[in-house]
């Protein structure tokens, strides 16, 4: 009962598979539902290249299907989509609709696939909980399933690993994000599972069967390394967020590698590369960090592993001090337990209005947050850094908050913010003392 | 009957036998189109497309003291982060589990009711249903009868459940039904000022037709906010920017609050904006002003015209009917040629402007559907594509250079202007070959998945 921030599950599901170059997915739904997911991401500019918007197959079923049943529809449509639209893994997605109509989702998808045509199903309904939802449960549809197709994966002789947790357009910078993980895992010898991009996202999924290891940055990827393992015994490396900065990449690589039997003479050599240009960018940063940065206090919302990428890089980098904390996503609506040290005053909320008392509350001098918490931190003069979805900040392409690559793009942000908060600041003094009465303006 | 003494707004295809799927030519339209009704057609493959529930929203996001709750599913209010920009409507959600999809969310409705209509600023409460509640059969208006003494707030029901219209106009014409129902209020005193109705339009072009207006002295109300909806019926005039978008509150007010309705083209290209403003003109009494405006700001373009820049050059337009034609006969304004057209929605009501086109011009009819574009603009390549928002960029994999609707509808004479500007700066994107549609679809005939609807 609040004001939405997010998409449904089925939001999740389709926002997901848009990205993975190679795969259609085709949503069974009424007219409208894909178009919300495209106008809901639109204003942050975060489409996708692969297939998108408009171009999504949809039943879109009408009051005839509901009453009767939309089954032989979603058969005409998936017959018809292979001849119109090039895709090497075609999924299908139920809806509130079809869940409600008891339309047999998978069953057209398995009848297609007797007939040839690589298509498989996730019966998936909007009402099943939020975008991240969708996310983890298409995943685990998408490794219990795939087999059953004619899917083929590329060789490689390197270990390849599996990466889950990264939510496409909810995490804002998705793109870069997926790209800086790549680069890293791929800079210690590993052929990477990584789904979205410019890659052939379509083989990966179907190699994930073949990983040495699948890594999951959030509970919502620990899910579906779950499913990993237990379909292919695949073990996991399950981290609570994703690793930004040096000594979080540090004892991430060195971790995977140890799992995965890379030596550590190839890890130590690419790390100790990253490290010689951490080092000289923290050169450049540093005298700005202790000036700006340092003794700023902070307010974060977002969903959960965003939060404990974010504070953990500012309190351990800035050495800032986050007031408050507000986490947007419940895993599975279990809520409650998180490593939540230096994080401030913990809150689980996706409600606007509530959220915004949190941040007036905190007085903090920077706000991370999302575009909906904008008015909330001008009315504190406070300092607003969009980090989490949604995002009206501007495009987004390859920008990334992750890793090595993303820990520099990130001070950028945060100095830039702690300066402006730091003007704002002493613009208000400056004219407390020319009113003659400073203690009251400032707050 | 008039329009606002039914208990609900009637789908565009039951009011007006509104044909939203068809792929041809406009001579095997306008033949299709003839008699009394026209019939329903389906396709047998579709993509994405916008639906009444979207539609709504678009017609109520702009109203300043309005809040929408969405009683659905948190994805059926997704569209919220998009509608924010379009305007000062406040927003809210039920949300709705699996579990209220089996329970009823009655109980949810009820708080988040009470929650919109206690927000500082709020006037009217406009509850949009979803496909969970409509299945549901979920009793709103129950609810809102007993929230009626709780609040001062309005609070209006709209039963849009995203199934029962292909036409997703018919989400319009049921925004604009409640807000005659219950919103706009009587009076008998008629004052001199113009209802400019408008929905889809970007600022820049409504500030275009003000722009004009302002220079006739003639005074509008944009209905931008729950006051200026209120106040509507004391017009003595209205006009909507594009009729297909809102014809039906035009036409609403005429019936029930006899504000007059000129039912205009949309103002696109010289013909049509001189009939828009000499209309409007005529019903304030001010022709002489008028005439002498039309044929200043006609001479202010005439180096534009006569520049001719799209001269030799082939364009498609998609957009709804009224602007489509505005569009082709502003490429020809300037020298070029329409060969193709996608509109959203042919009806009885506007099916007369279809023969304004030439007979060979390919027609689809289709909200989004871009395979059927792509296959028109692989068969016959053009220069321009001239497209609504988002979805244009996919044309210039067909070797069109993509013109978007989104910032600007290029109404009036700025319109023309900033038209002509536009054809001379837009580049094609490098966005590759097609990589999406197989090459056996876009080599068979475009209307291959249009059939007649079977009842």
């Amino acid at each position: 009962m609040y004001s939405p921030r997010t998409g449904c599950a089925l939001h999740g599901a389709i926002a997901a598979l848009e990205e993975i170059n190679g795969v259609i997915p085709v949503v069974h739904s009424v007219m409208g539902c894909a178009v919300q997911n495209y106008l809901s991401n639109k204003n942050s500019g975060l489409l996708s290249a692969n297939i998108c918007g408009f171009e999504l197959p949809s039943t879109n079923v009408m009051e005839k299907q509901v009453i009767f049943g939309g089954g032989s529809r979603l058969r005409e449509q998936l017959k018809n989509t292979v001849k119109v639209l090039k895709g090497k893994l075609y999924v299908t997605l139920g809806s509130c609709e079809s869940a409600m109509v008891g339309d047999d989702v998978a069953g057209m998808a398995r009848e297609a696939r007797e007939e040839g045509r690589p298509v498989v199903a996730s019966d998936i309904a909007g009402f099943h909980g939020a975008v991240h939802h969708g996310y983890a449960r298409v995943f685990k549809d998408l490794i219990n399933s795939v087999g059953e197709t004619s899917l083929k994966a590329n060789d490689t002789d390197a270990p390849i690993i599996n990466v889950f947790g990264v939510i496409p357009k909810n995490d804002i910078f998705f793109k870069g994000d997926i790209m800086e993980i790549r680069r890293v895992l791929e800079g210690i010898g590993l052929t990477v599972n990584a789904f979205f991009g410019y890659a052939d996202g379509a083989a990966e999924i179907a190699r994930i069967k073949n990983a040495a290891l699948s890594v999951s940055f959030s509970k919502w990827g620990a899910y579906v390394a779950d499913a990993a393992a237990q379909a292919h015994g695949t073990p996991a490396l399950k981290l609570p967020s994703i690793p930004m900065g040096y000594a979080a990449v540090e004892a991430f690589l060195m971790e995977v590698a140890k799992r995965t039997g890379v030596s550590d003479e190839t890890a130590d050599r690419f790390l100790r590369k990253e490290k010689e240009k951490c080092e000289y960018f923290a050169n450049c940063a540093a005298n700005e960090i202790l000036d700006v940065a340092a003794g700023k206090t902070v307010v974060i919302v977002g969903d959960e592993s965003a939060a404990l990428r974010y504070g953990g890089f500012i309190t351990e980098t800035f050495g800032a001090d986050i007031k408050a904390t507000v986490i947007t996503d419940r895993f599975l609506d279990e809520g409650g337990e998180i490593d939540a040290s230096g994080l401030g005053v913990v809150r689980f909320s996706s409600d606007q209005e509530e959220i915004a008392e949190i941040i007036k509350d905190s007085g903090a001098d920077i706000a991370l947050g999302s575009s909906l918490e904008r008015e909330a931190a001008e009315s504190i003069n406070a300092a607003e850094l969009i980090i989490s979805y949604p995002s009206d900040g501007g495009a987004i392409l390859s920008k990334t908050h992750a890793g090595i690559e993303g820990a520099f793009t990130f001070t950028e942000d945060f100095l830039s913010a702690a300066r402006q908060a730091e003007r704002r600041f002493n613009l208000n003094v400056r004219e407390g003392l020319t009113r003659g009465n400073v203690t009251h303006n400032i707050g | 009957m008039a329009l606002i003494d039914r208990r609900f707004a009637l789908t565009r295809e039951k009011r007006v036998s509104a044909l939203s799927h068809f792929s041809g030519t406009i001579r095997t339209l306008i033949e299709y189109a003839d008699g009394e009704e026209i019939t329903q057609r389906v396709r047998t493959f579709s993509q994405a497309s916008y639906d009444e529930i979207l539609f709504a929203f678009g017609a109520l996001s702009g109203v300043k003291g309005l809040a929408i709750v969405s009683h659905g599913a948190i994805g059926c209010a997704a569209s919220n982060l998009y509608f924010r920009e379009k305007g000062e409507a406040k927003w809210f959600s039920t949300n709705l589990s699996e579990k209220d999809s089996i329970l009823g969310g009655d109980e949810i409705l009820r708080a988040v009711t009470l929650r919109a209509a206690r927000t500082p600023g709020v006037e009217a409460v406009v509850i949009v249903g979803s496909p969970v509640v409509e299945i549901n059969n979920d009793d709103a208006r129950a609810v809102i009868a007993e929230l009626e003494e709780e609040t001062d707030a309005k609070l209006i029901y709209l039963n849009t459940a995203g199934f029962k219209s292909k036409s997703p106009f018919t989400g319009y014409d049921i925004a604009f039904h409640g807000i005659l129902k219950e919103l706009v209020e009587k009076t008998d005193e008629k004052r001199e000022f113009l209802n400019v109705l408008s929905v889809t339009e970007p600022p820049r072009s409504v500030a275009s037709v003000i722009k004009a207006l302002n220079a006739l002295g003639i005074r509008y109300n944009l209905l931008s906010s729950v006051k200026a909806v209120r106040n509507a019926s004391a017009a003595r005039v209205s006009v909507s920017l594009n009729p297909n978008d809102s014809a039906y509150l035009g036409k609403g007010l005429e019936e029930a609050f006899g504000v007059k309705y000129i039912d205009a083209a949309a103002p696109i290209g010289l013909a049509a904006t001189r009939r828009f403003i000499l209309e409007i003109a005529s019903a304030f009494g001010m022709s002489d002003d008028a005439e002498r405006y039309v044929r200043e700001q006609e001479e202010s373009v005439t180096d534009v015209i006569e520049k001719k820049p799209l001269r030799g050059k082939l364009a498609f337009i998609s957009a709804e009917l009224s602007a489509a034609s505005g569009y082709a006969a502003l490429v020809k304004d300037l020298g070029g040629e329409a060969v193709g057209v996608s509109v959203t929605e042919v009806d009885l009501d506007n099916r007369e402007i279809v023969k304004g086109f030439d007979g060979e011009t390919t027609a689809i009819i289709a909200n989004g559907q871009p395979f059927e574009t792509a296959n028109a603009l692989c068969k016959r390549p053009v220069d321009y594509y001239i497209g609504l928002e988002g979805q244009t960029a996919f044309s210039s994999k067909f070797g069109a250079t993509p013109i978007s609707l989104a910032s600007d509808a290029f109404y009036v004479y700025d319109g023309i202007r900033a038209f002509a500007r536009r054809v001379e700066t837009a580049k094609r994107p490098r966005t590759g070959e097609n990589a999406l549609y197989e090459s056996g679809w876009l080599k068979r005939s475009g209307g291959w998945y249009v059939k007649r609807e079977v009842k």
